[in-house]
């Protein structure tokens, strides 16, 4: 069977554009879905009530560029809790959004007006407050910090008030 | 006539369909496809790398000479707890590999929570830095956990 030659051209012309017009379109595509847009500027966190500048966030050196970053957190010292409390209650919170939550670069906020002093049980003092992950996903974490024995427990329960992570640290300080 | 006429316009449909629909979306899929793989693949460092990159971080120390490699354990997100020798000290090594391997506790370098908290290391390196701890000085720890996540 003889095919003529105006055929066998114009197939051949739309296969040559069809090529032409898939690496065009990959290549466009491939560009935009692996450029990261980061957000930049100052961004208000409803949870924690507090704007956080998202440039500083972006400009942190660090090795691991998965790590989530804290909105209001720092109101927690106003409620007395020291430093070295809210070193270890932040590294948890590294690790239970890294690694429970498997949330990459999350955001991670103290929500407003939760903080709750327990009670104290001899020289344990006890408080919670809550969290929200990527403003949602809320948890309540309970820690028991005594500071003559320099030991403290973290505890995250989530939603449904369900014990998620636990763990226990003898205190160093910086 | 006719017939040709009408197969000349059916051609030129069915090419600008596949020009602009198509191929665009058979495009967008295949780049998809391609990113998520990118975005999930798992790589792991040889140990060759890993000893190659310790030495280099040990390269101007005065007190430990070339390492060779004991064991390696990969964990979770590209994270590595390392055990190396040199000539006659064991030590743990922590590394991560994100955009390139990278030493985060060198050998000899004291382990503790504080040291390397707020870098996100996995608290299974931490808690298996600890059974070490435990089996080389008879149970006296940095730390205890009570880990049950």
């Amino acid at each position: 069977m003889n095919i003529p030659n105006t055929i066998v051209n114009r197939y051949t012309v739309l296969f040559v554009f069809c090529l032409t017009g898939f690496f065009f379109w990959f290549f466009m595509f491939s560009f935009f879905s692996n450029s990261e847009v980061r957000k930049t500027g100052d961004e208000y966190d409803k949870l924690s009530g507090v704007t956080v500048s998202l440039d500083a966030v972006n400009s942190a050196e660090t090795p691991n560029p998965n790590l989530p970053f804290f909105a209001g957190f720092e109101s927690l010292t106003d409620f007395g809790i020291s430093n070295d409390d809210l070193r270890y209650i932040q590294d948890v919170l590294i690790n239970f959004s890294l690694y429970n939550a498997h949330l990459k670069s999350a955001k991670i906020s103290f929500v407003k007006d939760s903080f709750k002093n327990e009670n104290i049980k001899g020289l344990d003092s006890v408080y919670s407050f809550r969290f929200g992950l990527n403003d949602s996903d809320i948890h309540l974490i309970r820690v028991t910090s005594n500071s003559v024995d320099r030991k403290i427990t973290i505890v995250i329960f989530d939603s449904s008030n369900k014990q998620v992570f636990r763990r226990g640290f003898d205190i160093y300080s910086v | 006539m006719n017939n040709k006429k009408t197969l000349t316009k059916r051609f030129v449909v069915v090419s600008i369909f596949l020009l602009i629909v198509v191929i665009p979306f058979v495009a967008w899929l295949s780049a998809t496809y391609l990113h998520k793989s990118n975005l999930t693949s798992d790589t792991t460092v040889s140990n060759q790398k890993i000893v190659d990159v310790i030495n280099e971080y040990v390269k101007n120390s005065d007190f430990i000479g070339k390492v060779s490699l004991i064991s390696s354990t990969k964990y979770e997100q590209n994270w590595y707890l390392v055990r190396v020798k040199d000539s006659q000290v064991a030590y743990d090594v922590v590394l991560c590999d994100f955009d390139q391997p990278r030493v985060i506790i060198g050998p000899g370098e004291y382990l503790t929570q504080f040291n390397i908290s707020h870098m996100g290391v996995p608290y299974q390196i931490l808690d298996a830095l600890e059974v070490k701890d435990k089996e080389n000085s008879g149970g006296d720890s940095h730390e205890h956990t009570e880990y049950d996540s």
